[in-house]
């Protein structure tokens, strides 16, 4: 019973990553840009719904439309300012460039508010549910359907709707994207934004499941990083799956072993998986 | 239609080598040999596998199956370095110079002789073809022709008896197209062996011993020239849709 | 077939002529360089030898952390800068020799010098191990492999508590200062000085090791062969360059310096534990300095490393983390205008020649 106990909270675990993982592979596959700054995003996200709750102490889960639309916003200027000057240049011009955002996102956060810990503790979604013997946390699963319902609507997003369409033919094939009349330059701008506010979203989540401090995002940049390296890229279905993965054999090892090595996991993981498959971690997005 | 251009042991031979990429079959079974001291052609439409089979053929893409092998050594799976150092040069179809390093470093780096040795022959190379004035120029800062020339050079650094040109006259003009031609032949009568690519008929019956027509990944035709120029299949190929 | 344009032998001469500036050839003074170098080298390093004499003990330490960063960038740049694999591992380099070398000491009492090269050729080997694995994977992946690294030797020597006194952290003996000798035979006065600056010396040797390496490689046919890489590895390969080898060879020589620094460092501060030697931040100076200064030359490390850690020391001392916004930001503005670095800069004006001895 342990066993299910910890399977199924590592699933509910998952859910959160998919999120994360899902705006990273989105920002790659539309602009080829390794955003080393994703994690940081989600620590912007988890602060902003932290203060949310902070000064109006309602409902934490209320501020995610809010701060998924502010880091909407957000995401879309750091776009124009930065990320566009390396679009199409050398993948290690942007990944240089979003290591230096990410210092200077982490190191801003550190100033205003210091490395220590916090967490989002609203009453109603404390505590466990008793579920068929299963004692499950109630924030976990409340993230885990949030994050499901906000993947699944991005799926949807990007199969159904033009916007989507556009995106996901800039994805494939700028050129030709460009040729049939698409903007590709907003189709970056918005992809961008789009995949800031799924990080911002997961780091509402991460604030109401977890603490957390400024330098969470490095912690899961290794992980959606791990995940995208399981579940290949471009694959929301894959990613997802990543993502359940990950998040089960880090709640296993953090069970059998201590908390400290299941932090390794991630990493484990990602260096792991390239180290047998050099191919695989943004598949062959360049020849 | 396999009619051997001459009687000499081939210095390369590829047998049956094939290379799938995702549901594409690039390159379809292809066998051919390259006769010591002449000019061999492979020609055929664009995409027919003409870049893929050089690729396989320099280990720079691993075949599927088959097999590759230069001067009774078996070359199918070695790396391209030791394959270059076996005495097998090439060049790409889009130049592939070291862009931020001036022309003579792009000569000197791939030499293998000693530094003040691999100087001096940079500087003459770099003469001979008229670079003399650029020799510390970056590479990307050449004119397209001026890159061509620099790429040839660089092959000769090596000093391979095998060169294989990889569409070596795409968007040159006839000056230069006549520069390199002057090339070729002085490597001709130092006793190499020449295979290039090209999708341009014309060129390549005027200058080729021997012609190997790919298509689809797969050869429809061997022969000289005059023999080539009269298969129905290549016609077609070329022409018929 | 796009940017394939034909061009006539009028327009051909035309652009090779009008290609920027004109092609000048090198200057004649630019082989004359290394002589320059040598004398400047010689002038900088007697001064700073004699320099703990003259300063105060902060300005010693202060001099001390510009020698550790000129070190680190260097060496960061003896793979990163010249073959264009980025490591974002430095700080783990770091970290493992501040480790391997604190427990030397600690366990084994294990003399401190050897100890500190032992700690140097002990990440060189890591290095060498995990190079042949690492160093297949395509540039960016590499860079991001090395980030993983270097989080999971952080973790592992946490963890491992029973060899590394996990998260308590080392304590090393600290250094017992003799009282000054200002008068008598010069002999003494000297062993004096340099006994009670024993890593002040070593971090400069180690500095001086680790520029004259990077002269030897940035001029060399070695040095060549890494640009090779960097500008474009498939054609250098199939040009017969052993890139395999020669990435491998440089991450091994890149990593000796910070694995040699980061024992001295251990012993300068008297106890390591895994956040401070492992800290993002080493990796983040590295490559922030020679990036300024200029990846893929040998000047570039050094003059980042001095301008920048003079220039930040005392917002590093006072605010780590507005020292990390300082960073984050300078790496942002470097990649954004000026992606070469100061010394491409003056490259691409013309005011320096474009030689491998600058």
């Amino acid at each position: 019973m342990d066993l299910l106990q910890v399977i199924v909270s590592g699933l509910l675990l998952g859910g959160v990553y998919a999120l994360l993982a899902a705006g990273l592979n989105l920002i790659f596959g539309v602009m080829r840009v390794i955003n080393l700054a994703h994690g940081e995003l989600l620590m912007l996200g988890a602060y902003a719904t932290f203060f949310f709750y902070d000064t109006t102490g309602l409902n934490p889960l209320l501020a995610i439309p809010l701060v998924a639309a502010a880091m909407f916003a957000g995401g879309m200027v750091l776009q124009r300012l930065t990320i566009e000057r390396v679009v199409g240049q050398p993948l290690l011009s942007s990944l240089l460039l979003t290591f230096g955002l990410s210092t200077l996102l982490t190191g801003v956060a550190l100033n205003l508010w210091t490395t220590n810990f916090r967490s989002v503790v609203y009453e109603p979604l404390t505590g466990s549910l008793g579920i068929g013997g299963l004692s499950i946390s109630r924030s976990r699963l409340v993230a885990f359907a949030i994050a499901l319902v906000v993947s699944g609507a991005t799926y949807v997003f990007l199969r159904r709707s033009t916007w989507g369409k556009a995106i996901r033919a800039t994805a494939q094939h700028a050129e030709v994207a460009q040729v049939c009349g698409i903007d590709v330059g907003r189709v970056r701008l918005v992809s961008f934004g789009l995949g800031s506010a799924m990080a911002a979203t997961a780091g509402s989540l991460v604030a109401i499941v977890f603490t957390f401090n400024p330098e969470i995002g490095r912690v899961f940049i290794g992980k959606a990083f791990a995940i995208i390296v399981l579940g290949g890229l471009g694959s929301f279905v894959g990613a997802f799956l990543g993502a359940l993965t990950l998040g089960v054999t880090e709640t296993l090892a953090a069970y059998y072993t201590s908390t400290q090595l299941s932090e390794a996991v991630a990493y484990a993981v990602m260096v792991g998986v390239l180290l047998v498959r050099p191919s695989g971690f943004f598949g062959q997005a360049e020849s | 239609m396999d009619q051997p251009v001459t009687n000499e042991a081939p210095v390369l031979s590829v047998d049956d080598l094939s290379k799938r990429f995702g549901g594409v079959q690039a390159v379809d079974k292809v066998s051919l040999d390259i006769a010591p001291g002449r000019i061999t052609g492979v020609i055929g439409p664009n995409g027919s596998g003409k870049s893929t089979l050089f690729n396989l053929m320099t280990g720079v893409a691993r075949a599927d199956s088959g097999a590759v092998t230069f001067q009774g050594t078996d070359i199918t799976r070695l790396s391209s370095d030791r394959i270059n150092r076996l005495g097998i040069g090439r060049t790409f179809q889009l130049t592939r110079l070291f862009g931020k390093m001036s022309a003579i470093e792009n000569l000197v780096v791939v030499s293998r002789h000693d530094r003040a040795t691999a100087e001096r022959n940079a500087a003459e190379l770099l003469d001979l073809v008229s670079l003399g004035h650029v020799r510390d120029e970056y590479a990307e800062n050449l004119s397209y022709g001026q890159q061509k020339l620099l790429e040839f050079v660089r092959l000769m650094m090596t000093d391979p008896s095998l060169i294989m040109l990889d569409e070596p006259f795409a968007g040159v003009n006839p000056i230069m197209e006549r520069r390199l031609l002057d090339t070729m032949r002085a490597w001709l009568d130092a006793g190499k062996t020449i295979v290039l690519t090209d999708h341009e008929m014309a060129i390549m019956m005027e200058i080729c011993d021997d012609l190997y027509v790919l298509d689809y990944g797969e050869v429809i035709a061997h022969g000289p020239p005059a023999v080539i120029r009269d298969d129905e299949r290549v016609m077609e190929a070329y022409f018929g849709r | 077939m796009s940017g394939v344009t034909e061009e006539t032998p009028a327009a051909e001469l035309e652009r090779a002529r009008e290609s920027g500036r004109p092609v000048a050839r090198l200057p004649r003074w630019e082989r004359h360089l290394g002589w320059l170098y040598l004398v400047l080298l010689l002038g900088a390093v007697a001064w700073l030898a004699w320099f703990p004499r003259l300063a105060n003990a902060y300005n010693v330490t202060l001099a001390l952390t510009v020698l550790l960063v000129i070190a680190l960038a260097t060496s960061w740049n003896i793979l990163s800068g010249f073959s264009g694999y980025t490591s974002f591992g430095h700080a783990g380099f770091f970290g493992i020799g501040s480790y391997v070398g604190a427990l030397l000491i600690f366990y084994e009492r294990t003399s401190w010098i050897p100890a500190v090269i032992l700690a140097g050729f002990a990440t060189a080997l890591i290095a060498l191990v995990i190079g042949y694995p690492t160093l297949r994977l395509r540039g960016p992946y590499f860079a991001i492999t090395m980030l993983g690294l270097s989080e999971l030797a952080r973790i592992v020597v946490t963890a491992w508590d029973s060899l590394t006194l996990g998260g308590q952290g080392v304590y090393l003996p600290i250094l017992r200062l003799e009282p000054p000798v200002t008068s008598g035979p010069l002999i003494d006065q000297l062993r004096n000085v340099v006994h009670n600056n024993q890593n002040y010396y070593a971090m400069l040797l180690l500095a001086v090791v680790a520029i004259v390496v990077s002269y030897a490689v940035g001029t060399s046919r070695f040095g060549l062969e890494l640009l090779a890489i960097r500008d474009d590895e498939l054609a250098a390969r199939a040009m017969g360059i052993r890139t395999t080898r020669i990435k491998i060879t440089a991450f091994a020589l890149s990593s000796f310096f910070p694995g040699a620094a980061g024992a001295i460092y251990a012993r300068h501060v008297g106890l390591i534990d895994p956040p401070s030697v492992f800290l993002v931040i080493w990796s983040i100076r590295a490559i922030a300095t020679s990036i300024l200064g200029g990846q893929g030359t040998i000047l570039g490390p050094i003059i980042g490393a001095i301008v920048l850690t003079l220039v930040t020391e005392k917002v590093w001392e006072t605010d780590p983390n507005l020292y990390q916004v300082f960073l984050g930001g300078l790496i942002v503005l470097v990649v954004l205008f000026i992606p070469g670095g100061i010394l491409a800069l003056l490259q691409d004006r013309g005011w320096l020649p474009r030689t491998r001895r600058i």
